[in-house]
């Protein structure tokens, strides 16, 4: 999972859809990566979350770095 | 686009037959045909509308077009109005300084910052429900309920000395506009966002000298990037005018749609175990009937290739929230209709926007929705609409309007 600090809007989608996952920042309100390799049981939340932020802040790769979305 | 061209343009057909609770745009046929339209604005101003979901969020997270307001350039809307710049009104700025400076209040309208402010919110409802029972029956709710909690709750995000709060409210309750106070003075808006500032300069001088908890205070003492007094007077007028109208009126909207509709009403009151999803069904469709196309325009900043077609720089593109909720990607079944039983409504519809000017208060005005709107029934449960919602008084702004007040008997 790839997360571009720099453009996140601090809208809080992820933390709603994947709480488990996702957190916010106290002080700013951005994007917080809790569990940077989650189980797979969280993998409908995560694309969720990743469908949902409306910076495209989250990306998903696999383990030979190819983005999957 | 050339003017021949412009002339040719259909315009966006707007329903005005005094409908109020159905969408005022042919949703489902702009859905279907699908891309920008174009069109041209009132004032003249020619641009495009987004017609579907897709192009709504694509339009919106294009870091190619700007969300523009308070520029006093000729803009899309009804009326061209020159408004003055604004520091540090986030809405009309852009890219990394947008952020940054976005980012200064972003901790205090975090979801866990908004859980946090759950009992200050039924505190200020609980006093604004005692007031309206004080009043008695028949009363304005809109006027005395729902007008003046939202600009209450912001009062003391941003830590409007109690001294303050009256008029800092009255200030507020002005500046939405449409009030009976402006057949008196019709500059009553414009001197009351004057007033504003004057307000919170008052208030930034106070916290300097002594310190709080309080988002005002956080800004006088940020360091990263240092925030002048005209930034944070800007900052907090925005805050205050993006959750205070909005708030206070879709509430009003959603309110009187339970009263409208005995069959809603009863499915409401009769599941309030769901109400964050109920209250999210009410906000998706309150705003795609209300909206037609009123939002923030976005200028292109450079020739962009979309859908086949050259948007050109200096064109501008309205995101509408109305078309954008009806989409069946949004909404799969029977969009156009409010349904209280829908399911998986939560965060999927598009009224809180897309992009980096995503509605930065979204779970502030969740958490003030999800209380007031049941809470009038429970306090008042004989509450009934002393006129049809149709006959009632409405603020027309062209692509947009809103209820001016809400008579009811309880």
């Amino acid at each position: 999972m790839l997360v571009d600090y720099s453009k996140c809007t601090a809208a809080g989608q992820c933390l709603l859809a994947a709480p488990n996952v996702f957190d916010q920042s106290a002080e700013n309100g951005t994007i917080v990566l809790l569990d940077e390799a989650p189980p797979e049981s969280e993998y409908p939340r995560v694309l969720d979350a990743v469908n949902r932020c409306p910076a495209s802040v989250i990306s998903l790769a696999n383990e030979s770095g190819t983005t999957l979305r | 686009m050339t003017v021949q061209e412009v002339s040719e343009m259909r315009r966006v057909p707007i329903r005005n037959d005094g409908e109020r609770l159905q969408p005022r745009l042919p949703l489902e046929e702009l859905n279907a045909d699908g891309g920008l339209l174009p069109f041209v604005y009132p004032n003249g101003v020619p641009g495009y509308m987004t017609t579907t979901a897709e192009d709504f969020r694509n339009i919106l997270g294009d870091p190619r077009f700007h969300a523009k307001r308070f520029l006093g350039e000729p803009q899309p809307g009804p009326v061209s109005v020159e408004v003055p710049d604004m520091p540090g009104f986030i809405p009309s700025m852009n890219g990394p300084e947008h952020l940054a400076v976005r980012r200064l209040a972003a901790g205090d309208f975090s979801v866990k910052a908004v859980q946090k402010l759950e009992p200050v919110i039924d505190e200020v409802v609980t006093k604004y429900l005692d007031q309206t029972q004080a009043h008695g029956s028949p009363v304005d709710l809109f006027e005395s309920y729902n007008l003046p909690i939202p600009s209450e709750v912001i009062a003391k995000i941003l830590g409007v000395p109690t001294t303050h709060t009256p008029e800092f409210q009255l200030a507020a309750r002005l500046t939405i506009g449409g009030l009976p106070d402006e057949i008196e003075d019709p500059m009553a808006p414009a001197k009351a966002v004057a007033r504003l500032h004057e307000l919170i300069g008052e208030i930034i001088q106070l916290k300097r000298a002594n310190p709080e908890d309080d988002l005002i205070t956080r800004l006088t003492q940020a360091t990263n990037p240092v925030v002048s007094d005209q930034e944070i007077w800007g900052l907090c007028t925005n805050l205050l005018l993006a959750g205070h109208e909005t708030t206070s009126t879709s509430g009003a909207f959603a309110i009187a749609i339970l009263l409208e509709r005995p069959e809603a009403r009863e499915y409401f009151l009769s599941h309030l175990d769901r109400t964050p999803e109920m209250v999210e069904e009410l906000i998706r469709y309150v705003f795609m009937v209300t909206d037609s196309g009123g939002g923030i325009p976005r200028l292109a900043t450079e020739d962009v290739e979309y859908g086949g077609m050259t948007i050109h720089k200096g064109e501008w593109v309205m995101p509408c929230v109305g078309t954008a909720n009806a989409d069946p990607t949004v909404c799969p079944h029977g969009a156009t209709q409010l349904d209280l039983a829908r399911e998986d409504i939560l965060g999927h519809h598009l009224t809180f926007g897309f992009g980096p000017h995503t509605c930065l208060g979204q779970h502030l005005a969740r958490a003030e929705l999800k209380v007031i709107i049941p809470k009038v029934f429970e306090r008042f449960p004989n509450v009934q609409l002393l006129t049809p919602v149709n006959e009632l008084p409405w603020l027309d702004k062209g692509f947009g309007y809103r209820m001016a007040e809400l008579p009811v008997s309880f």
